[in-house]
């Protein structure tokens, strides 16, 4: 073999290669695979479900799962590279198809020659009794009024031109195609480099660490945000929360200090990251007073004060009792028990869920342990709970979006509309014959109306 | 309330137009047609007049806001805008088929706000992601969007059914007149979502059941654009897969709510 063979071949396959990266079959082949994976995606249960559904399936199926990452698809390595494939098809298709078209676009019209009106379907003829020069005049004022250029060539007893708008309309579908590349760029932009996770800070207190909402992995962000004051309006005479907002002081080093007010549908921006304020909660402040009772005297055997994640013994010496947390809005089956502390009681290294609502105090006697569990007294406080957000790719998407728009709008609704015009010398001296015709690169009914309304203007003009 | 009467009467208005679009075609009276345009038109007027009063009455109860956030307000405003979309082509496409159809659909919708409990008809006050100028934004353009779909669906009905003739042209064109506006509209239905999304949650894009519908509905319409391209797809390819984008439309619309959960569950 030698280098020429070598070289034939490379040839060829980048031509199908090419071919194949530049067909419209394969845009259609991965429109459908995306829109199918997602619409597996939508079905998809979560990574917990997904885990339940996999049990007790063969090996294989679990493996296959885990390498497609079948419980996140839209996160998954296969869906980000069919969407990069669009994004090179696209490119291809562009390049394939681009240049003839710039060619197109570049070109300067020239006057229509005899034959070329003569083959146009919706040409038509009209004989005025206008001359020559009344005819250009007219049909000048037509072209003016239509906003169309006028392109023409005149001989003493033949004038003709071409009249044409929205030439570079003809890239309409090129723009779309740049918008939606910068789009999806964007999006990878933003996946790679950024993080979305949340942040809960308490009334008067700071924070500086984000729990990333992919891995509940913890992220310092350099700063620190201190939430003032926490407040929820509500709407008048209701119940019902209108809006929450919070006050945060943003603090970088001494010089570097920022205060505003984040509320429900208006974001804050610090050193290029967003909060957002997505929701609010209520935490125990300081300790919680408890006291132990005999389940059948209802005397009182015992008191407590405990944090969240504390542990006691009961005067019996082997019964334990763990608290867990306290929940503001605590449901037991759809039965809403409102602020709720819970815990788990140990007992011969059994573990017993023990609910403590603050408004039930007979209520942990449903566990028929030996001894019952009261909430005497406890302070809470609000705490603010701010989604954080970085992503830099999403100018580049905002800009993918208006420009995709505006390409769509410019391919489907406005067109290249040319105009063709011969004006000759009429059988009678002084009359003048005019041959016309129209013709639009998508609107073929606009392009027969567009020759109708000459008609009418210069018939309307010879009378007047 | 008095808007909810208004439009269970223009429900019944609707109902009797679809009838008389329906009975013109099967009988091929123009006449009846005609009056099933009629009959449209007096349901469209009632349409906006319910829902303007409905605006106003949501101030009255000091909730005050547009009515365009829940089952029962979307339907309503779906109706209003076929209706309003269809009227407006029909008279270059002048196809009562198409209109027994489109006006059946505007019907049902109508009839289901009535009829379902998911639809409640009680004007309630904004939960507080949704309190933002965004919502109506959206909400207008993705259902300006629905109801060229509605229309392009009907339009592929008809193709399907009465065959790939010559006469068959200006229902094609139809379908893709259609199929634009709507593929415009969903565009700037996602975009604006993204862009509220964005300052309400903090992301564009979080792939939320109704968000990845509404994306593929749109890569479905995506595909008709690009197959007109192609020679290798006829005219009643087109049509069915105009069909398919509806379905997927009125998945997205009621299938997303009804069986899978995220962040558009409360509409």
């Amino acid at each position: 073999m030698n280098i020429k063979n070598i070289i034939e071949i490379v040839e060829k396959t980048g031509n199908t290669l090419w071919d194949f990266f530049a067909s419209l079959k394969l845009t259609i082949f991965l429109f459908t695979v995306i829109a199918s994976a997602s619409v597996a995606g939508t079905f998809m249960p979560g990574k917990i479900g997904f885990m339940k559904f996999l049990q007790g399936k063969p090996e294989w199926i679990i493996r296959l799962a885990d390498v497609l990452e079948l419980h996140d698809i839209y996160n998954s390595p296969w869906f980000a590279f069919l969407i990069i494939m669009l994004g090179v098809n696209i490119v291809c298709c562009s390049f394939e198809r681009l240049p003839s078209v710039m060619k197109i676009v570049r070109k300067k019209p020239l006057p229509p020659s005899g034959s070329k009106i003569e083959s146009l379907k919706n040409k038509n003829r009209y004989a005025s009794d206008m001359s020559m020069e009344e005819g250009i005049y007219s049909a000048k004022e037509y072209f003016k009024k239509n906003r169309l250029k006028v392109y023409e060539s005149k001989q003493s007893d033949l004038y003709s031109c071409t009249a044409e708008k929205g030439r570079w309309t003809r890239l309409g579908v090129y723009i779309t195609h740049f918008g939606f590349l910068l789009l999806i760029t964007g999006g990878l932009i933003g996946n790679l480099t950024g993080f979305t996770g949340v942040i809960e800070i308490p009334e008067n207190e700071t924070e500086s660490t984000v729990t990333l909402f992919d891995n509940q992995q913890k992220l310092d962000l350099n700063f620190t945000v201190t939430c003032n004051y926490f407040e929820i309006v509500k709407y008048d005479r209701t119940n019902t929360p209108k809006s929450y907002e919070s006050e945060i002081i943003f603090n970088k080093g001494l010089e570097d200090e920022y205060k505003d007010i984040v509320r429900v549908n208006k974001p804050l921006r610090f050193n290029n990251i967003k909060f957002i304020q997505s929701g609010y909660g209520r935490r125990l402040e300081g300790k919680v007073s408890l006291s132990l009772h005999d389940i059948k005297t209802d005397e009182k055997v015992a008191e407590y004060k405990m944090n969240e994640g504390d542990t006691v013994t009961f005067p019996d010496g082997k019964t334990k009792f763990n608290l867990f947390t306290f929940r503001p809005n605590f449901n037991i089956s759809r039965h809403n028990l409102g602020e709720t502390f819970l815990g788990i009681v140990l007992k011969n290294k059994k573990q017993i869920p023990a609910a403590l609502p603050v408004n039930n105090p007979g209520f942990d006697k449903h566990r028929r342990g030996d001894f019952y569990l009261k909430v005497n007294d406890f302070n809470t406080k609000y705490y603010t709970s701010l989604q954080v957000n970085k992503d830099q790719g999403v100018y580049l998407v905002y800009s993918g979006f208006l420009i995709l728009l505006s390409g769509c709008f410019i391919s489907f609704f406005m067109n290249h509309k040319s105009f063709y015009l011969v004006l000759k010398k009429g059988e009678k001296d002084d009359n003048t014959e005019f041959i016309f015709a129209s013709s639009s690169n998508k609107n073929k009914k606009a392009a027969e109306d567009e020759v109708q309304k000459f008609y009418n203007f210069i018939t309307v003009n010879k009378e007047s | 309330m008095e808007s909810n009467l208004v439009l269970s009467v223009v429900t019944f208005i609707y109902g009797l137009s679809a009838l008389s679009y329906i009975t013109g075609t099967v009988f091929n009276k123009s006449k009846i047609a005609n009056f099933g345009f009629f009959l449209l038109i007096a349901g469209l007027t009632g349409n906006f007049a319910g829902f303007i009063l409905r605006w106003i009455e949501s101030y009255q109860l000091g909730i005050g806001r547009i009515p365009l956030s829940d089952m029962y307000e979307s339907l309503v405003f779906f109706a209003l805008s076929g209706a309003f979309m269809y009227a407006l082509v029909s008279k270059r496409f002048n196809r009562p088929a198409v209109g027994s159809v489109v006006v059946t659909i505007i019907f049902l919708a109508m009839a289901y706000a009535g009829i379902s409990p998911s639809a409640d008809s009680a004007i309630k006050p904004l939960m507080p992601a949704l309190r933002s100028n965004w919502l109506t934004v959206h909400v207008i353009t993705c259902f300006i969007g629905y109801s060229g779909f509605a229309i392009s669906f009907a339009a592929s009905l008809i193709i399907l059914f009465t065959g790939d003739t010559d006469k068959g042209r200006d229902l094609d064109e139809l379908n893709y007149k259609m199929i634009i506006y709507g593929f415009l509209f969903l565009s700037l239905g996602i975009i604006t979502g993204a862009v509220w999304a964005d300052s309400a949650w903090g992301r564009y894009w979080s792939w939320d059941p109704k968000e990845t519908w509404s994306l593929i509905t749109w890569f479905v319409y995506a595909i008709v654009l690009h197959a007109r391209y192609m020679k290798t797809f006829k005219r009643k390819t087109i049509a069915w897969l105009s069909i398919i984008g509806f379905i997927a439309v009125l998945f997205t619309y009621f299938g997303v709510n009804q069986l899978l959960s995220g962040l558009h569950s409360y509409a």
